[in-house]
């Protein structure tokens, strides 16, 4: 009992008592800081945020923004490939005259118009003002039909109880989810995503992550510059998620 | 009175002692780690007065969740995350309540909730970090709002 206790009062030192050294110049007992005005306003609606992938240099076999992808949001395969959640899926293309090769990753394209949203009769499937198209777990019943609508394959059902998610990505049973464009990091202001840090590590740089409405942002510029084209670009959806070399 | 009787009078109160004891140590065994787990990780002062958010506590939480998830709009003094991450002791788990500090008073008021289905119920591993420098954060706004003549604390009288 004693060990237990001591090594969680310490960590409760830590907590607050690491905090009562900087707070105790203006807060006593019995007297408590009022709910601060400092919460961020939000997602911008000035910005729009998108993924500009070069396949040329996406290395075939290569997974390093799946394992960065699911490591980071918590998803982990129960074993049974056929309803494991996948939130990117590495793909590969054979051109059908020639024969030639090459592999990509897809993920949510977090459309300007997406048919997820147009379906769901909760409207729990939603775009945020920044462009990211996420589910609101709090209110998706689960009936599958934007996982119908989505011509990427995007979204995943969970079908059995979870354990041990992460504290900024939770996921539950008899909820659909899909690619959150990391909004946690973009909430926090890192301005990445963990697919494209683990593609820039591994120096592939296949990955670019940026403001597409910020037309000094890298990833416009290079749209501007050197082209991109969108998967299924005939639905007219204008997918954020945009792609060079296919 | 035949021997066999005096005996049996004087065991009866004996066994019942007995069992009596065994009762109440079995009792002690079950509760005791209870309330250690929860109350040590209590933390000292809240976002809001105890009164506070012992009553309104699913409101602030209700009422902010679809401004975070909706429009990004997050406030970290009232984060679910927040919470559990200065009540929950890093050992708790969802399936033992009396461990649990969200948990066991849910499960003692006969109150069901979703939240830990989806949301994790442990702190985050950078939890006592991460938890000092929002603390620093907030004091810093407060400060700064302070020094433009807004007032920012409140005095409690409690009971």
């Amino acid at each position: 009992m004693s060990t237990e206790n001591s090594a969680n009062v310490s960590r409760r030192q830590f907590i607050t008592g690491a905090a009562t050294a900087v707070a105790g110049l203006t807060v006593a007992p019995g007297v408590f800081l009022l709910k601060t005005a400092g919460a961020a306003n939000g997602a911008d609606p000035a910005t729009r945020w998108g993924l500009l992938i070069d396949t040329s240099k996406c290395a075939d076999g290569c997974t390093a923004c799946v394992r960065a992808c699911h490591e980071e949001n918590g998803v982990r395969s129960l074993g049974r490939p056929k309803t494991d959640a996948q939130w990117i899926r590495k793909v590969t293309l054979t051109e059908r005259e020639t024969g030639h090769q090459h592999s990509l990753p897809v993920m949510c394209q977090h459309c300007e118009k997406p048919p997820c949203v147009d379906v769901c009769p909760t409207k729990a499937s939603f775009i945020r003002p920044d462009g990211i198209v996420l589910v609101n777990k709090h209110t998706c019943i689960g009936c599958r039909y934007c996982m119908m609508a989505c011509p990427y394959k995007a979204r995943s059902f969970i079908h059995e109880p979870l354990t041990d998610q992460k504290p900024h990505a939770p996921r539950g049973k008899g909820t659909v989810e899909s690619c959150t464009l990391c909004v946690h990091k973009v909430d926090r202001g890192e301005g990445t995503t963990a697919c494209v840090e683990a593609c820039n590590k591994d120096g592939h740089r296949a990955m670019v992550f940026g403001d597409l409405n910020d037309p000094s942002s890298e990833i416009s510029r290079r749209l501007r510059q050197e082209g991109s084209s969108a998967i299924r670009a005939d639905l007219r959806l204008n997918p954020a998620v945009r792609y060079q070399g296919i | 009175m035949r021997p066999g009787f005096a005996q049996f009078g004087l065991a009866l109160p004996a066994l019942l002692l007995a069992g009596l004891a065994l009762m109440l140590t079995g009792c002690g065994k079950v509760e005791a780690p209870a309330p250690h787990l929860v109350l040590e990780a209590r933390g000292d002062q809240c976002v809001e007065p105890t009164d506070v958010i012992r009553r309104n506590h699913m409101e602030i939480l209700m009422h902010e969740r679809d401004e975070a998830k909706l429009y990004g709009r997050r406030n970290p003094d009232h984060s679910f995350v927040g919470c559990v991450d200065c009540h929950v002791s890093p050992t708790a788990s969802r399936d033992d309540p009396a461990t649990h500090f969200c948990m066991a008073c849910h499960q003692f008021n006969a109150v069901r909730m979703d939240c830990f289905q989806c949301h994790t119920d442990r702190p985050s591993d950078d939890a006592p970090t991460k938890r000092s420098a929002d603390l620093e954060e907030s004091i810093e706004r407060h400060l700064a709002l302070q020094a433009d003549g807004i007032e920012t604390v409140q005095e409690i009288s409690t009971p």
